[in-house]
């Protein structure tokens, strides 16, 4: 139980870093607040579980809600470029978690807690494999497809991509909504496991960890994002032991990988 | 035949030598870090007088300690493990609100006992037969607030809050009893936690004539709070919570904080040699005076052990129906009159006042009334 | 709102507007140059701090602990250019990013580690009233700052040195092209950047008589906005971003209170400008 209990967070970990491969790794769009989606996905599952809804509607209400603010921040990133848009997309995490921590319908400062399952253990485990399969899938066809081509385009040189009469913006938007979709889809998959959700838990550096985990990995293909939400998610449980030392290691860790092997450990160079 | 007698015989021994694993959270990395040190060094001193005076029901304590880092993802895991992997047989949660939050529905679905040491809110005991806490609930510590600005001779009060349930219990809990007393709040701000600054607002606080501060913080906050409450020349009595139970609350703000009044469990003028020899051990072992949350741990372990003790039993049934069953017990933390059903407890408080740099007792709160949640 | 009102709250602006472009300042200046985000120089800055705790335990002098501080921090931030961003100029700019927050996170952890994660206090600053309501800790950080700001524009407007890291701003190819030593103008930015910064984290830890492990983070954040408002790579705007800041915040705080969230405004802010204005609210024209 305990070891399921492990790879079910892994699990949600890989959705999450899948899901940002596809606007970082594929769009080449930088994403720093990633876990702002996760969050309203998680709120928004949450509170209707907790009211009772059927699972699989909290699901879509977290997609939908996940994708609509992904939409306006893919909007902003049309017009925003690089380290702009990368601060910028620090700020809207900043600003959704201020959003929930001062909202007192989503419990505020007290957060939201008492949500339940919704779904029997064994039932939940195979729902959140099922998504899982479903990411992988989504990710290979996106990446192999024309918009995958268009992405991995758009990555490396938006201009020559317009020059080439793809509607850039189109696909970044089409980029933006997917990956927000799937990480608020993870989002209420996590308000279901942990049970208590408060503002803080989907803040700047759990978009950081994301990144992290998608940068170590490797970014753009499939194995790269799920090995870094393995690694990286693993790593506090593996070094259960160490506890003392673990945000120095992983601060290191991170530091190192950019330093001497930025593609990540399954990346391709450029 | 005598040789196999023999082996028997020592393995037998060595089977009830066998320890006693008493599952262990806090936080002892992270922004939480100084309260985990302070919690699992009231344990482990705890765990030491239990173990030199023959150990729980003969056997020795050995504590399992998972770093949480007060996050309650960590939590969710770390107490799986201790339930089915280290197969504890409770748990002390060491951490803040929302870490304990996460583990106590884990422990408490597989009926081992979670024993909050000093968080808050009420969530974390709501609903769960096997989740109790040693910690006074905040809506309570609050009206001990109101009673003691009513004591102060203050009419007109102002209200600073930290912006988390900490803050919001306490104030709720302040503002409900200031009312039955009489008391006019006329100044009300919340700051959020971390906040250094409080200058600002304590510039307007100052023209809005209010004769006593409740404000409310960690250690860190409280410092700077007071520190500038008194460099602008505001020279109203100020009271603080177990947020400000800290030697560290009077190394940082210095001058300032002779004066400050908190309410809060942990007595340093206590007459119990219980309490004497913790606050002695605890600045032995740790170098510095012992506060509210390094007490709490002591406490907690110490209630549950003696619980074990007198049940004759470590199992988690009969674990909480020893709680439940508590009376009038002296702990570290206040005198625990009993648990209510919903394992928090009703106990007495304590009024505290900086004086030449320590914390001495100025009132002790036993009146009922203001004790129950 | 009356005098004593007022007083008090442009004081408090003031200085806390004056820590912060100390900070935002080296912020500024190594994007102008690098175009990398420096986030680890919120690392840099604590380590200042604790190097100043240090010595002024040992020796219960002031002046001193500056000068520790601010060594200490230009050592570390000279270490970071040589081992850490100059390699990685080639590459895009989120790697330098992400490992600079990387990093960021190593040294606030390692502080603590080697420190403990209690706050320490550095009590060089007694905070009574001075001038009218007025304190000493507010008075000597703004008076320091102004004095270092000085020094800042007179190596940046009057020297070779200013002149060369303003080329190298404006145009860096052109500016090799021309015979500036790029490397040696990279690192001379990082020496400057980092004192300053290893300077404010001393100021800071004797102004709230606190220095502690994380004492970075609010500064990291509040940093990046401040050099958006201001114009990234934009000196003086980031300067008076940062004093307007300082000041906004004190009259938001006196009367709006915490009602709104701080950070949230000021990212919305943020969004806005770099949406609409991305230059900064000081700058002329487009970068």
């Amino acid at each position: 139980m305990y070891v399921v209990t492990i790879l079910e967070l892994l699990l949600i970990y890989a959705l999450l870093t899948l899901s940002l491969n596809l606007v970082v790794g594929l769009a080449g769009q930088v994403n720093l607040g990633h876990a702002a989606f996760f969050g309203i996905g998680a709120y928004a599952g949450g509170t209707l579980l907790k009211a009772g809804a059927p699972f699989p509607v909290a699901l879509a209400a977290g997609a939908a809600a996940s994708t609509a603010l992904g939409l306006v921040l893919g909007a902003v990133s049309l017009r925003l470029r690089g380290d702009y848009l990368a601060i910028a997309t620090i700020g809207f995490n900043f600003a959704v978690v201020a959003a929930l921590l001062y909202t007192p319908y989503f419990g505020g400062a007290y957060g939201l807690s008492g949500i339940p399952r919704g779904l029997a253990p064994s039932t939940y485990l195979l729902a959140l494999l099922a998504t899982f399969g479903l990411a992988v899938f989504i990710h290979e066809r996106v990446q192999n497809s024309e918009s995958g081509y268009a992405f991995v385009a758009l990555r490396d040189s938006e201009v020559a991509a317009e020059a080439l009469g793809l509607n850039v913006n189109r696909f970044k938007l089409v980029a933006f909504a997917l990956s927000t979709a799937l990480a608020g889809v993870a989002g209420v998959f996590y308000a279901a496991y942990i049970g208590t959700l408060r503002p803080e838990d989907f803040g700047f550096p759990l978009s950081v960890t994301l990144m992290a985990m998608l940068v170590v990995g490797g970014m753009g293909g499939l194995w790269g994002p799920i090995l870094g939400a393995f690694l990286l998610g693993g790593f506090a449980q593996a070094f259960a032991f160490v506890h003392n030392y673990q945000a120095v290691l992983y601060g290191l860790l991170l530091a190192l990988v950019m330093r001497y092997r930025p593609q990540g450990i399954l990346g391709r160079v450029s | 035949m005598r040789r196999v007698g023999f082996v028997l015989f020592w393995l037998l021994g060595a089977a009830l030598a066998q320890g006693v694993k008493v599952g262990v959270l806090a936080p002892l990395s992270g922004p939480a870090a100084a309260d985990g040190k302070s919690v699992l060094s009231g344990i482990q001193i705890a765990a030491e007088e239990i173990n030199a005076s023959g150990g729980l029901l003969g056997r020795k304590i050995e504590l399992v300690v998972y770093d949480d880092q007060a996050d309650p993802r960590l939590a969710v895991n770390f107490v799986r493990r201790l339930i089915e992997l280290d197969r504890v047989a409770f748990i002390i949660g060491g951490s803040y609100s929302g870490a304990s939050l996460a583990a106590s529905p884990v422990a408490n679905g597989a009926q081992v006992p979670f024993i909050a040491a000093y968080a808050v809110h009420p969530d974390i005991t709501q609903g769960k037969p096997y989740a109790f806490r040693m910690g006074l609930l905040g809506p309570v510590q609050g009206s001990v607030g109101a009673f003691l600005a009513h004591r102060l001779g203050a009419k007109r009060v102002a209200v600073l809050s930290i912006q988390n349930d900490f803050g919001r219990s306490l104030e709720q809990g302040f503002r409900d009893q200031a009312a039955k007393l009489g008391l006019e709040v006329v100044f009300s701000e919340v700051y959020p936690p971390g906040n250094q600054n409080f200058t600002p607002l304590l510039a307007r606080l100052k023209a809005s004539d209010a004769q006593a501060l409740y404000a409310s913080g960690y250690y860190a906050e409280a410092a700077n709070l007071v520190r500038q409450a008194r460099s602008l020349g505001l020279d109203i009595p100020i009271i603080g919570q177990e947020g400000y139970d800290s030697p560290k609350f009077i190394e940082l703000a210095g001058p300032a904080a002779e004066g400050v009044y908190i309410t809060t469990t942990l007595d340093r003028d206590s007459r119990s040699p219980e309490v004497q020899g913790f606050l002695r051990k605890y600045q032995e072992r740790t170098g510095l005076p012992a506060d509210m949350v390094g007490a709490s741990g002591y406490a907690a372990l110490k209630v549950v052990a003696q619980v074990a003790q007198r049940a004759g039993d470590l199992g988690g049934p009969a674990l909480r129906r020893g709680l439940l069953g508590l009376i009038n017990l002296e702990t570290a933390v206040g005198k625990i009159f009993f648990f209510t059903s919903q394992g928090d407890p009703v106990k007495s408080a304590t009024v505290q006042v900086v004086k030449n740099g320590q914390f001495r007792r100025f009132l002790n709160v036993t009146d009922l009334a203001l004790l129950k949640p | 709102m009356d005098l004593f009102t007022l007083t008090a709250l442009l004081g408090d602006g003031l200085a806390v507007g004056s820590i912060y472009a100390l900070t935002a300042l080296g912020l500024t200046l190594v994007y102008g140059l690098l175009r990398v985000l420096h986030v680890a120089h919120a690392g840099v800055y604590a380590v200042g701090a604790y190097a100043g705790w240090w010595a002024f335990q040992k020796t219960g002098s002031f002046g001193l602990a500056l000068g520790t501080g601010a060594v200490a921090g230009a050592l570390l931030g000279l270490f970071l250019e040589a081992w850490f961003y100059r390699p990685l100029l080639s590459r895009p700019p989120h790697v330098a990013l992400i490992g600079s927050i990387g990093l960021f996170l190593a040294v606030g952890d390692l502080l603590r580690i080697l420190f403990g994660p209690y706050q320490q206090s550095l009590p060089a600053l007694a905070p009574a009233p001075v001038v009218g309501m007025l304190t000493a800790p507010q008075l000597v950080v703004v008076g320091a700052t102004a004095v270092l700001l000085l020094g800042v524009y007179f190596v940046v407007e009057q020297t070779r040195l200013g002149l060369g890291w303003r080329a190298m701003a404006q145009d860096a190819l052109t500016a090799a092209a021309l015979g500036v030593d790029l490397p040696l103008m990279s690192r001379l930015a990082f020496l400057a950047a980092s004192l300053l910064a290893g300077l404010a984290g001393v100021l800071v830890g004797a102004y709230y008589n606190q220095v502690y492990p994380t004492m970075g983070a609010v500064l990291a954040y509040k940093g990046l906005a401040i050099v958006v408002l201001g114009g990234l790579g934009n000196l003086w705007g980031t300067v008076a971003a940062a004093l307007l800041l300082g000041l906004l915040e004190s009259l938001a705080v006196a009367y709006l209170g915490h009602r709104f969230p701080p950070e949230g405004v000021a990212f919305v802010a943020l969004i806005l400008v770099l949406l609409f204005r991305p230059q900064g609210l000081f700058s002329r024209a487009r970068r």
